[in-house]
């Protein structure tokens, strides 16, 4: 029963308050939904208690007792995100049990997962498993196979997709106002940003380099934009990952996927010589990738991405601006911890991605799920992009875009009717059953969502 | 510290209390009366403070709440509602400034302490009197809670520097959601109380302005006899019910509402607060008959029955002289003014919970005396209370004791007596509103000096707000990075 409109206001049971659960209840209480959160650490409660307008409750998420004090009955959702996969599952197995229509669970333990498992079909009681490593890893090699990208996010099943890049130093670009600028059909600047500041861009509007710019449309449109604003040519051949453990593996197995050459550097040598077993177009070298002589041997100044995988945060950082400062075009570092992401991008690194923070996107991804088809919030709250199936009854439908009262802020970027995608201009209408990707700074996502809503019911 | 917020706080609180002023110079229009322009005027004023302050403000609407936002900010609300509370009084001729900004502060902390000596006033500006009473009891923060779109984070701290009692309770996942019913209760309740007064003979104005005085634990009245001028046995008994509703813990009535009475009824602090209405009602009767003063039972029964519950729940309606009454009566109403009523009510006083964790936490003292090594938890209602919570509450009576101490020292300064000096800083401190002497049941604040006067407002607003809002800024650690 996916009926959890992002419109209407639910009832959402947070088990486990660590960095992923917090920022889950900010996210859900932000939006005006209730909120409880469980935990049974009295320090992460606390924080709870004192920092959010959540219902906080100190205990075992799994406890009947507890249960009830969370008024379990009535939730409409249950999130388990605790640091134990068993505690995840039993929270949601006694969730079903009284009723919950929908539960998701954070699961690391592969184990649980693997096929041929006795819970492989699914875990009994979890509606939605997320797996950080998989999100994560997967998130890498959709970065990491565009040129120049700093985010890449895809929707109507893979036809759209956002690419954010970063303005070129000395890009033709930067000379002209945005309706003059010539880039491939099929691709519109939905947004950009500039000072930390989002916007929706007009046709006058000229570009600076430096800028963060936002690009929606067809995937070869956008990929083909991408590589013209970021001066990055040419489809990624060259790939530097350093640690090969569960993430790093999984990103290796999926740029190989993509024939990129790769050069893995992993210290351990029982690990290297594993995945110089599995993975057989790479260069596997039992090294902890630290001494710069190494580095610039095995490439690195002329690689197109190199991503720090191991399981150090401080590492990870270090050496990926190490790779930025011996010349890699683009790096990326996985930083477990959240909180560091935005001050690691600012001081050079070109993408942070979270384990955290990308468990947390998609389990929020998951319970938007209804009138809108998906959403993606966009790194440091720049805004978000959303999915809609139009209604017959909503605002937006059956009128020109021009005559439809959009937000400032926002901007239809991409239409899907069957299978053609188009870029839609002022006279473009909507049909019930188009699929309409907007992008919308964080302030106009309420006014576009009630656009897109059915005039009746909620 | 982010004043934006502040600042938007204050300007929301201005268009509340504008709206109260206009509110009430629709009561003049009714009656006809002549204080309307006077009273438009000052709505005006109201309106035109809040328009500037929300226009620069209103950015940080959603902005997070630190402490010391949440203090400052409750504290500077609570300053702009007296001033601009005061200018009705001001226009319509009432008062002289200082005595303005007396009856206001008076009537926002639900004290019920006046300086009005001719109750011969037009019924606009007597309907805005009550009416601050009405928006000081649940709290005008809490309002705003309940009326704006959610806050940033922290909250919780807004709520919880306005609501009276050591713990504040959340009743729902979402902070306003808990405002908001505690406003529809409190609303829901006074609707019923106005209804039945009037049932019982009592014009709408009079039924109205007294509910007001009496869901607020205020204790403001139109008549110059308070409740003694009603003459009516019906609605004394109407308002002693209402007033021991009004001193009990709102979220209790939540709960009966919710269907869980039983549970509701096992609490300890709700138990101790009826015992000891009771008992002290019966003391009271008694030690009448004793010395005399009455002859018949149901009469001295009568008398001490309101008067213990308007004094201990800080309302302050009186029916009946209590400065001429014996001296143990006189001493026991002071000592239940600071009693009060239970923490999250509309009364003031130290509140029943409190008293409840201090005299555990002394027997548990003296029983690590004879047992050094026990564990001895704090219980209430059967729930172990945090060691922490504990001694902020001996710290929170050190404090309530000392500023009481303090007060009564500077009132005497100018020269008033010991008893009225006392008495006024304890029925003003605890929110009470008539005292002994001086200021006793019959007469009023207005032969205070000056400057006791101001020593007064500022108990008041020390007491309403339990003391931290208005303490903690001009502490060094509150500002220190």
């Amino acid at each position: 029963m996916r009926t959890a409109a992002i419109l209407s206001s639910m009832y959402a049971v947070v088990v486990g308050a660590g960095e992923v659960g917090f920022y889950i209840a900010t996210i859900l209480s932000q939006e005006g939904h209730e909120v409880a959160v469980i935990d049974r650490d009295r320090t992460s409660y606390e924080k709870a208690a004192e920092e959010l307008d959540v219902l906080a409750i100190h205990g075992n998420g799994a406890s009947p007792r507890i249960l009830e004090q969370a008024s379990m009955g009535r939730a409409d959702l249950l999130v388990a995100v605790t640091n134990s996969d068993e505690v995840n599952m039993i929270a949601c197995l006694a969730a079903k049990q009284v009723g919950v229509p929908l539960t998701a669970a954070r699961i690391r333990n592969q184990d649980y997962l693997e096929e041929g498992h006795v819970l492989s079909a699914g875990l009994p009681g979890v509606d939605y498993v997320i797996q950080p490593e998989a999100a994560v890893a997967d998130e890498v090699i959709k970065i990491a196979a565009v040129p120049g990208a700093l985010d890449v996010e895809t929707f109507a099943g893979g036809q759209v997709s956002l690419v954010e890049v970063q303005l070129a130093q000395g890009s033709g670009a930067a000379l002209v106002p945005l309706r003059d600028l010539r880039l491939p059909s099929g691709v519109l600047v939905s947004g950009v940003m500039r000072g930390g500041e989002t916007m929706v861009p007009r046709g006058e509007f000229v570009l600076q380099a430096g800028d963060r710019v936002f690009l929606l449309g067809k995937v070869e449109a956008t990929t083909a934009a991408a590589e013209l604003l970021s001066g990055q040519h040419g489809l990624p051949r060259k790939a530097i990952l350093l640690g090969c453990g569960e993430i790093g593996m999984r990103v290796a197995l999926g740029l190989e996927e993509r024939r990129i050459g790769l050069t893995v550097f992993e210290k351990d040598p029982a690990q290297a010589a594993r995945a110089a077993d599995v993975l057989r177009r790479s260069l596997v070298i039992a090294d902890e990738g630290i001494d710069e002589r190494i580095l610039v041997q095995e490439g690195v100044p002329t690689a197109d991405v190199f991503i720090a995988a191991t399981g150090d945060d401080r590492l990870n950082i270090l050496t990926a601006l190490m790779a930025k400062q011996l010349g890699a075009k683009r790096v990326i570092a996985i930083v477990e911890r959240g909180e560091f992401s935005r001050v690691v991008e600012s001081i050079g690194v070109d993408v942070a991605l979270s384990p955290r923070r990308m468990t947390a996107s998609a389990i929020l991804r998951f319970v938007r799920a209804g009138t809108v088809l998906n959403a993606a919030v966009l790194d440091k709250s720049a805004g978000e992009v959303l999915e809609f199936l139009v209604n017959g009854s909503s605002p937006a439908c059956g009128r020109s875009l021009a005559e439809v009262d959009f937000p400032r802020g926002a901007i239809v970027g991409a239409v899907v009717r069957g299978e053609t995608v188009s870029v839609p201009d002022g006279r473009t209408v909507l049909e019930e059953g188009d699929i309409a990707i907007v992008f919308a700074v964080a302030d106009a996502v309420h006014k576009v969502e009630r656009l897109f809503a059915s005039r009746w019911g909620r | 510290m982010n004043l934006r917020f502040v600042t938007y706080l204050a300007a929301v609180v201005a268009v509340a209390i504008g709206v109260g002023i206009l509110a009430s110079a629709g009561v003049s229009a009714v009656y006809g009366d002549p204080d309307f322009a006077r009273l438009l005027i000052s709505a005006a004023i109201s309106l035109a403070f809040a328009a500037p302050a929300y226009a620069w403000s209103r950015k940080a609407a959603r902005a997070y709440v630190g402490f010391r936002e949440a203090f400052v900010g409750v504290a500077v609300s609570w300053v702009v509602a007296t001033v601009l509370g005061a200018v009705p009084y001001l226009l319509v001729g009432v008062f002289g400034p200082i005595d303005a900004l007396f009856e206001s502060i008076s009537g926002f902390t639900t004290t019920g302490a006046s300086v009005l000596t001719d109750f011969a006033q037009p019924h606009g500006i007597m309907f805005w009197r009550s009416l601050t009473h009405w928006y000081g009891g649940m709290g005008i923060v809490v309002l705003f809670l309940a009326i704006l779109p959610a806050v940033g984070g922290g909250a919780i701290r807004l709520f919880a520097a306005e609501s009276p009692g050591p713990i504040s309770q959340r009743l729902t996942p979402r902070l306003r959601d808990t405002a908001r019913r505690l406003w529809y209760v409190y609303v829901g309740i006074s609707a019923a109380e106005a209804l039945i007064l009037m049932a019982v003979g009592l014009g709408p104005f009079s039924a109205i302005t007294h509910t007001f005085g009496t869901m607020a634990t205020g204790g403001f009245s139109p008549e110059a006899a308070s409740v003694g001028a009603l003459h009516s046995w019906a609605a004394e008994l109407v308002i002693v019910v209402f007033m021991v509703v009004a001193g009990g813990n709102f979220a209790l009535y939540l709960w009966v509402l919710a269907g869980k009475g039983k549970e509701a009824l096992r609490d300890a602090e709700l138990r101790l607060y009826l015992g000891l209405l009771g008992a002290s009602t019966i003391l009271v009767a008694l030690s009448l008959l004793i010395a005399g003063s009455h002859q018949s039972p149901l009469h001295a029964f009568r008398e001490a029955l309101f008067q213990v519950v308007s004094i201990q729940t800080t309302t302050g309606f009186v029916t009946a002289d209590f400065d001429t009454w014996n001296s143990f009566a006189k001493t026991l109403l002071v000592m239940l003014m600071f009693v009060g009523g239970c923490a999250g009510s509309t009364a003031g006083g130290i509140k029943v919970v409190r008293l409840l964790l201090l005299w555990k936490s002394a027997h548990r003292a003296l029983a690590q005396a004879v047992h050094p090594r026990a564990v001895i938890p704090v219980r209430v209602s059967s729930r172990a209370v945090p060691d922490n919570l504990v001694m902020s509450v001996l710290a929170f009576f050190f404090l309530y004791v000392s500023l009481f101490a303090v007060g009564t020292l500077l009132v005497a300064s100018s020269n008033v007596g010991l008893v009225t000096a006392a008495s006024a800083v304890a029925a003003t401190f605890n929110n009470v509103g008539p005292g002994l002497e001086l200021v006793g049941a019959t007469l009023n604040y207005a032969p205070i000096a000056p400057f006791g006067k101001v020593v007064l407002m500022a108990l008041m607003l020390l007491g309403r707000l339990e003391l931290l809002p208005i303490m903690l800024p001009f502490t060094r650690v509150f500002w220190r990075r």
